[in-house]
């Protein structure tokens, strides 16, 4: 899956660059590329890759495309790469034709839920060394589980992956992922949570009470144009939601 | 991996040798690629830099932007030819090696004499281009170098000339009086820019020409009054406005003078009486508004600084001599009204010192305007407005190809000869009134040839074609070889700065040498500006040596940082930062790959 997403990757930015390039927007090109090698492939396939195994031709694959594409900007350094384990002259190597590829948006998937629990442990300020349990609910739970050996293994403190048809009714950390949720269990400190959950319910109840005498002012009511109303309400719904699921999780 | 790579990049035990390999496999050369020949040509011709002074970091940008385009091309299968070339800068050198012969000898190129000076001259000419050149590789450019040119070599002088014999022979050059800034010490003519302004006390008399002349007028130089043919005044002025259009006759001084009363919003009406007596030959100023209103020309001043035969006693005086006879003359017969010291701009040369004298001389031109058969009767203008408003020749970014437009439309003739020593010569022959212009010196005795030289632009305003073997593979309209193959050029990629002074001049002497553009694009980049946003110049001592920034950081991380965030048309800030983290990307690369 995570090759899909990386072929797909190189195909799109082998376009860009390529376009780029004939329109004179040189800066684009090579930012382009930049992102591909540090963000995409470094970042990302080349970490995936020590997990998988036996990447060694994909990886050959990428790099010389990497080689080719880089060349007209910093030649020094792709042709000295390039004759470490080639023969001709990369100066002379034509682009490769672009392949469609398809087939790699699920890694992004996969990217969203290893980002987000890393962004939800640094938020909440979990110790790098406490390992936590991940229990997924949702549409794209299966998926999850399947990858479970790129979601432990890619700096998420995650040691096992399981799917649930609700979520789990002990203390947990919620990472939202569109329908999809992820509950991370075993982080947190019941305590601290139980704290940051009441400051949150005390700062909902006063958001509520405002907007509450502000919609009950016939006034405003009567002046105010139909959206604003509207967008009034609609927040108070959603404050009132909210309020109903910290007090859920407040009880349990 | 073939080869065990260290854990970092060190870009000096490399980059010689992959260079030296590149140049080896012989594929900068289009003749030696395996293509087939339906492959089609990318032609790009390296804006040739001066051979003023070694590559600055803005000449690595543009090296940088040029390789990038040049090497896609060629990796995807263009016959790509990118011709390498250096520019002999006609003026500016010459001012280099005379302020080095000043400054190391203590001598002036009079002193040295034409022909030692030239030699001079070739030396200074040989190191720098030799630096240049080297700095060139450096950068990794993918230069074609068995086609390395020079604006001044013989091919090229070869060129300019036969350029300059069809343009005569069209009535497109011709020659005709313009008025110049001439040192009367130097015996020659200055550029604008070799004329120095200081700051001095000045007498300022005023006085009428004669007692029944109506207007009294104000000047420094009452000697050249001799030269006057019109009044100019300001249309609004109610003293003298019922004047204009009036022609008047006076005895000034004894000679007879034709003054024609002109309008002109340009005068000041409380600087002195309000009007200035016109003196067309000794005035540039002066010079225009006789051009606009008609005014006859009359010549006071020789080029030794006295005054001419025809002027009565004071013929053979020095100026200032004149001056004091006229002066005193003024007031013998009460016409002085007013002498007062004021501060004065003077004009002096920049070289000796002395005060300049401008006057009129001939010189060479190229009628912007004259319709000429090879363009089917259009003139040089009209066939370079056209191509650029149809787009065969686009601009980026687009805002250029209205100032283009913008420029050429107000074009006047180009004059192109310099009274200067080195660069190309002027292909005439002059034996008392007779010119001759000619490919060889005209038989017979007498003949003397024109000293002057061209100016810079005419010799590079040809560098697409004449770096492509132009006149030689050009018969009968009919193009071959280099020619054929590589021209029109596919980019021009070049500084903003010299849109007008350059690339319009390009497309002129294309359109009349071979009848095509020379380029389908032009891609103007911006100046590279240093960390603060501020002009590099040496007097600041901000400028940026690239084989300095090359050694330390490596060629391809000062490429990268040129590269990134430059978009055409817009100044670039330069920082050492940015090379550094281009450098730290490269080693990225590196241990992604090893």
């Amino acid at each position: 899956m995570a090759d899909k997403w990386i072929l797909q990757e190189l195909a799109m930015t082998r376009k860009t660059v390529d376009e780029s390039i004939r329109n004179f927007e040189f800066a684009a090109a090579a930012d382009s590329l930049h992102d591909f090698t540090w963000n995409k492939l470094a970042d990302w396939y080349l970490e995936v890759a020590k997990i998988e195994k036996e990447k060694s031709s994909i990886l050959i694959y990428i790099l010389k495309n990497v080689l080719i594409m880089w060349h007209p900007f910093i030649p020094y350094v792709t042709e000295t790469l390039w004759e470490s384990f080639n023969d001709d002259i990369l100066m002379m190597k034509q682009w490769p034709a672009v392949a469609e590829a398809t087939g790699g948006d699920s890694f992004a998937v996969i990217q969203e839920a290893i980002t987000g629990i890393r962004n939800a442990r640094s938020e909440n300020k979990i110790e790098p060394a406490r390992k936590v349990k991940a229990v997924v609910v949702g549409p794209n739970a299966d998926l999850l589980v399947e990858q479970a050996a790129l979601l432990c293994g890619l700096r998420t403190g995650v040691e096992a992956v399981e799917s649930a048809q609700s979520a789990p009714n002990e203390a947990a950390i919620r990472v939202v992922l569109g329908e999809t949720e992820i509950y991370l269990l075993g982080a947190v400190d019941p305590e601290k949570e139980k704290a940051r959950l009441s400051k949150e319910k005390e700062n909902l109840e006063k958001l509520i009470a405002g907007l509450s005498i502000r919609l009950e002012n016939q006034e405003f009511v009567s002046r105010a144009p139909a959206h604003i109303l509207k967008a009034e309400q609609d927040k108070l719904a959603r404050y009132q939601s909210e309020l109903a699921n910290i007090n859920d999780a407040l009880k349990a | 991996m073939k080869n065990e790579l260290d854990k970092t990049y060190d870009s000096s035990l490399f980059e010689d040798s992959i260079y030296a390999k590149w140049e080896k496999s012989g594929f900068f050369n289009p003749d030696l690629s395996n293509l087939p020949d339906f492959a089609p040509s990318y032609t790009v011709i390296l804006p040739p830099p001066n051979i003023t002074a070694k590559l600055h970091i803005g000449h690595s940008a543009m090296l940088a932007i040029e390789d990038l385009m040049v090497r896609f091309h060629r990796q995807n299968g263009y016959r790509t030819l990118w011709v390498p070339g250096t520019d002999h800068a006609a003026i500016a050198t010459q001012n280099m090696v005379e302020k080095k012969l000043m400054t190391e000898t203590g001598k002036t190129r009079h002193a040295l004499g034409r022909e030692a000076f030239l030699k001079e001259v070739d030396i200074f000419v040989e190191n720098t281009q030799a630096t240049i050149l080297k700095q060139t590789r450096k950068m990794g450019a993918s230069l074609d170098w068995s086609r390395l040119a020079f604006t001044l070599d013989e091919q090229r002088q070869k060129a300019v000339k036969r350029m300059f014999l069809d343009m005569h022979r069209e009535g497109v050059i011709y020659r005709g009086e313009r008025i110049v800034n001439w040192c009367p010490r130097c015996q020659s003519t200055l550029a604008d820019d070799e004329v120095e302004h200081k700051e001095q006390k000045a007498k300022l008399y005023t006085f009428k020409y004669s007692a029944d002349f109506p207007i009294p007028i104000s000047t420094t130089r009452p000697e050249t009054k001799l030269g006057d043919t019109g009044l100019a005044v300001n249309p609004k002025d109610e003293r003298y406005s019922k004047y204009i259009g009036e022609e008047i006759e006076t005895d000034f001084c004894g000679l007879k003078l034709k003054i024609k009363v002109i309008g002109d919003r340009k005068v000041e009406m409380d600087f002195g009486t309000g009007a200035l007596g016109v003196t067309p030959a000794h005035s540039a100023v002066d010079w225009q508004m006789a051009e606009a209103q008609d005014l006859k020309k009359i010549k006071v001043i020789d080029e030794a600084g006295k005054i001419k035969d025809g002027f009565g006693e004071f013929s053979g005086l020095s100026t200032l001599e004149a001056r004091e006879k006229i002066v005193s003359q003024l007031s013998a017969d009460g016409l002085m009204i007013k002498e007062e010291e004021i501060e004065n701009n003077l004009s002096c040369c920049y070289r000796c010192g002395s005060v300049i004298e401008p006057l009129p001389s001939l010189q060479w031109f190229i009628s912007v305007d004259a319709p000429a058969s090879r363009l089917n009767g259009r003139s040089m203008k009209e066939a370079a407005l056209e191509v650029a408003k149809n787009n065969e020749i686009k601009f980026l970014p687009d805002r250029f190809g209205k100032r283009y437009i913008d420029w050429m439309e107000n074009l006047h003739d180009w004059c192109i000869s310099r009274q200067i020593w080195f660069g190309h010569s002027i292909p005439a022959w002059y034996r008392g009134e007779e010119t001759y212009v000619g490919e060889e010196a005209p038989e017979g005795e007498g003949w003397v040839m024109d000293t002057d030289t061209l100016d810079t632009w005419f010799s590079s305003g040809m560098w697409t074609f004449s770096t492509l073997g132009w006149p030689d593979n050009f018969e009968n309209g009919v193009k071959s070889g280099d020619l054929a193959r590589f021209h029109p050029t596919q980019v021009l990629e070049t500084g903003y700065e010299i849109l007008t002074l350059w690339v319009s001049r390009m497309v002129m002497m294309s359109l009349f040498a071979i009848g095509e553009i020379p380029f389908e694009h032009v891609y103007l980049h911006g100046t590279i500006l240093d960390a603060k946003g501020k002009k590099m110049s040496k007097s600041k001592g901000n400028g940026v040596d690239p084989l300095e920034v090359i050694e330390k950081y490596g060629a391809d991380a000062v490429r990268l940082s040129l590269l990134m965030g430059a978009t055409p048309g817009n100044d670039a800030r330069y920082s050492e930062e940015k090379v550094e983290s281009k450098r730290n990307f490269v080693n990225k690369l590196w241990n992604i790959s090893i």
